[in-house]
């Protein structure tokens, strides 16, 4: 107790040190008098003894004698700084340079790969991929398979990514994000839902009920937080889903989706494709390498239950995190290691700096040592100001950083799986903190090594330029000086290879044109795809207004963009079943979407006004299907069958009629830059009602300087649509709204190549930054992508 | 100074604290020349560096064992009174018995066997 009271004391003194200042002179002046009255001045002075040294010692009682002293040093620092500001701005941009970069690179890692996943134990999450590929997807009938014989897992759902789709409130029709996820799904992250329950084995059966939880954003936003609406029938991509939850708040799953629907085995051929993540929660009790086990002996069981696949790809998990993280974070790492090279070098610099002045100062160091200066006073000395120097420079640095940052993430061409937002919080500001401490230490340090072995005597006694050419300044200054050669060469060597990398990259064909091409994409309803007309008239419309936008030069539609997504569906060769090259891109698209894109037509016809509907189907094949197909012969006037794989029809309900070849386009990259380009066929979208269309306009500007007139006539369009068509489409997040958020996802997603490469930092800027390839939306098939070109 | 101080001791280390508590004890509040006279004229050969007072009354200031409030002194001056505090009494006993312990321990040792 009496020790807080004296703590408080203490405490008190440091807010009336004037008083107590004033009342120490007062009562020793007093006492003075008092004496000099008595035996005289000049005996009363010796017997009083030093009244500074003693005013010194009083004031060092309350215990704040090192702070004060720390302050005086701090207050000296700043005065010598202000006395050199070239050298005080060198020094303090030298070190914006390093603990901003590094704020930002930092800021990510800790957002992506330090933070734990919102979940419990989150240690104890997989996900399945193929041994052999590291693919992550797998098929309804091996979820169902696994679910049913698994033996090491507490708990495993399957999910697919999330896909816009409109739900309907009143007279609105707002877009909302809904990731399809089996029962199990929120059992298996382990997050409750905040209200009601999430999905049950029967919602996710073919046909059974249909069922939609609510995000807790959505919840609030568009039912007013009611509870009632449990229960409740909403329209959702012109379906009745009862609603049976809501989530939890900041709710996060590779994403933050709008809301989870049921995801439902269809019966049909789509069940097969390999386009649902599986994951699952470890039995406490099971290890990884148990799991694993298990998992390779089910994928052997999976394979004799069916077996006519006679090449399975078996199953095997990985931690979860790692899926998540695994592609961005060698890159990451490698930014990271770049930014910390970048301090190193900031460093190396400053202290170079802080030699020479040293250098200038030795004289009045050895002045202060003559004086009785202790090293360790002179080392606070030195402390002192670095660390103002440093933290001069961290505040600068934390404020570029913090202005920066967002731009910077928008930049960055690849997902970043954080599953909170990425921000300068306190993980952030205490490693910032750290730097500016680490580095005024070490900075300090080489300074003092040299002041203690200073000799005052030469020193003072030289002339008043330093002569220290030899001793501890002079290996100082060497080794900082091999320091920052090694440094700026492996940096150098860094961005060389880079340079490389982004060499080899430009060096792609690409086989299209992205300079000038403005995207973005307009989801459209089940009930669109159900009603072609309607949609064809929306597209019709959309193109319209499109092209008569000023500055537009020209505007195709196209189901999905060049490197945004991969497909796989099969197609055949009418007669040659045999010839069997897998699944590949199918691509819906308008007549102009090859001059839109300036994708060259190597043989043959693009597609045009005689394609209709009514017309004989036709196809283009890029030319790794021709090489394929027909080798040095000639395909025009040959034949295809969509949706057909070894002679058997994916969809047994399938209308496909066989398609005439009238022309082969130039290969393009369709999935990474990276990668050969996928076998292609092209279909016009006059003859596929199951597609809808926007634009791809071709625009004389680079994107972001015009986009408003687009946005208009995609506006227009909407309005124009909904009036015919009796109903409103156009929601808050209706595509204008849509395809900024569009558009910064594809450029990213378009720029993902260069990433892979060691050394990826500078396509960061080189490619999202100006958007040269403005790629549309993740694309989805029930979603098409425009266009426009300049 | 002179012939009259090379007669006076220096105080005993350790032991101003005692002394000053004792003298406020006894005098009730006092300023610090007052405090520097009694001990001086009661001891009548103990030497304070008077100075060295106020280091120390700072030092019992915060461990609570004296308070002090500005007065009138005799010849109507403003002067800071010092004066005993509960705790400083408890102090003042505790700093008694351990020193007359520490001089009955040294005078067993050099009494003549």
């Amino acid at each position: 107790m009496e020790r807080f009271r004296e703590l408080w004391r203490r405490l008190a003194f440091l807010f009336r040190r004037r008083q107590f200042e004033n009342d120490l002179e007062e009562e020793m002046r007093f006492h003075l008098d008092m004496k000099t009255r008595e035996i005289g001045r000049d005996a009363a002075r010796p017997q009083f003894g030093n009244a500074a040294l003693l005013r010194e010692d009083s004031r060092a009682a309350w215990g704040w004698a090192a702070v004060e002293s720390c302050f005086a040093d701090c207050k000296y620092a700043a005065r010598g700084l202000r006395k050199n500001p070239g050298f005080a701005a060198a020094a303090v941009l030298t070190m914006a340079l390093g603990i901003g970069a590094n704020a930002v690179i930092f800021s990510l890692v800790d957002a992506v790969l330090l933070r734990p996943l919102p979940y419990p134990q989150p240690g104890r999450l997989a996900h399945a991929v193929r041994t052999a590929t590291q693919a992550g997807y797998v098929t309804m009938p091996e979820l169902a398979f696994w679910k049913e014989h698994n033996t090491s897992f507490a708990a495993l759902a399957g999910y697919r990514g999330a896909s816009p789709g409109g739900l309907v409130l009143g007279e609105r029709t707002v877009w909302v994000d809904a990731m399809p996820v089996t029962a199990d799904f929120l059992s298996t992250l382990g997050v409750a839902p905040a209200l009601g329950r999430e999905f049950r084995p029967e919602e996710t059966r073919a046909n059974g009920p249909r069922a939609i939880i609510l995000s807790n954003g959505l919840w609030r936003r568009e039912f007013a937080a009611d509870s009632a609406v449990l229960g409740r029938v909403v329209t959702f991509d012109n379906a009745g889903y009862t609603v049976v939850g809501v989530l939890p708040p900041g709710f996060w799953a590779s994403g933050t989706p709008d809301a989870l629907v049921a995801l439902r085995f269809t019966g049909s051929g789509s069940d097969m494709g390999m386009n649902t993540e599986m994951i699952a929660r470890l039995k406490p009790s099971v290890s990884f390498g148990k799991a694993r086990a298990e998992m390779a002996a089910l994928s052997e069981g999976f394979r004799r239950a069916h077996s006519g696949e006679e090449e399975y790809q078996p199953l095997t998990i990985e931690p979860y995190r790692h899926w998540l993280t695994g592609a961005v974070r060698p890159t990451l790492l490698l930014l990271f290691g770049a930014t910390g090279l970048l301090l190193l070098i900031a460093c190396t610099n400053l202290a170079g700096l802080l030699l020479a002045r040293l250098a200038a100062r030795q004289k009045e160091i050895a002045m202060r040592l003559a004086l009785g200066s202790g090293a360790g006073r002179l080392l606070c000395q030195f402390v002192a100001e670095n660390l103002l120097l440093s933290a001069l420079g961290g505040r600068a640095g934390l404020a570029a950083a913090y202005w920066l940052l967002d731009g910077f993430v928008a930049l960055v061409p690849f997902r970043l799986p954080a599953s909170s937002p990425i921000r300068l919080d306190l993980p952030v500001l205490v490693f910032a903190l750290a730097i500016v401490g680490g580095t005024s230490v070490l900075f300090s340090l080489a300074p003092f090594v040299n002041a203690r072995r200073l000799r005052v005597h030469e020193t003072l006694k030289s002339s008043g330029r330093w002569s220290g050419a030899g001793g501890a300044g002079g290996l100082g200054r060497s080794l900082l000086a091999v320091g920052e050669t090694a440094l700026s060469v492996t940096l150098l060597i860094s961005a060389a290879l880079l340079i490389h990398s982004l060499y080899r990259l430009h060096q792609e064909r690409l086989g299209f044109d992205p300079h000038g091409v403005m995207t973005f994409a307009t989801p459209s309803t089940a009930l669109d795809r159900r009603h072609p007309e309607t949609l064809r008239a929306f597209n019709a419309a959309l193109l319209e207004r499109l092209r008569a936008t000023p500055g537009v030069r020209s505007v195709a539609a196209v189901s999905v963009l060049p490197l945004t997504n991969q497909g796989n569906y099969p197609v055949e060769h009418a007669g040659h079943p045999d010839q069997d090259i897998g699944g590949m891109e199918i691509r819906h698209v308008t007549p102009e979407y090859f001059a839109t894109m300036r994708t060259a037509i190597v043989l043959g016809r693009p597609f045009d006004a005689r394609d209709s509907e009514t017309a004989t189907p036709v196809i283009l094949v890029n030319e790794t299907v021709a090489r394929r197909w027909w080798g040095q012969g000639n395909p025009l006037g040959d034949r295809v069958v969509v949706g057909r794989f070894r002679g058997k029809d994916l969809n047994p309900d399938s209308t496909e009629k066989p398609r005439e070849v009238v022309g082969v386009v130039g290969d393009t990259k369709s999935v990474e830059l990276k990668a050969a380009p996928r076998p292609t066929v092209y279909l016009p979208m006059a003859q596929t009602p199951s597609y809808d269309g926007t634009a791809q306009p071709r625009n004389r500007h680079t994107h972001g300087t015009r986009r408003h007139p687009v946005r208009r006539a995609v506006a227009g369009a909407e309005a124009g649509h909904g009036a015919d068509g009796g109903r409103a489409r156009a929601g808050p997040r209706g595509s204008a709204g849509a395809d900024a958020v569009a558009q910064q996802a594809a450029v990213r997603r378009a720029a993902r190549g260069p990433m892979e490469f060691p050394g990826g930092i500078g396509s960061v800027a080189s490619r999202g930054a100006r958007g040269q390839l403005s790629a549309g939306a993740p694309s989805h098939a029930r979603r098409s992508h425009g266009g426009v070109a300049a | 100074m002179g012939r009259e101080d090379q007669a006076r001791t220096e105080i005993p280390p350790g032991t101003l604290h005692m002394l000053v508590l004792k003298t406020l004890a006894r005098l009730g509040p006092m300023h610090g020349y007052g405090i520097a006279q009694h001990i001086q004229q009661t001891s009548e050969i103990l030497q304070v560096e008077e100075g060295s007072l106020y280091p120390a009354l700072q030092r019992m200031l915060i461990k609570g064992w004296v308070s002090a409030e500005w007065g009138q002194s005799d010849n109507n001056r403003r002067a800071r009174y010092y004066q005993l505090t509960p705790l400083g009494r408890k102090q003042l006993s505790v700093e008694i018995s351990e020193f007359e312990r520490v001089v009955e321990a040294i005078a067993r040792v050099i009494q003549p066997a």
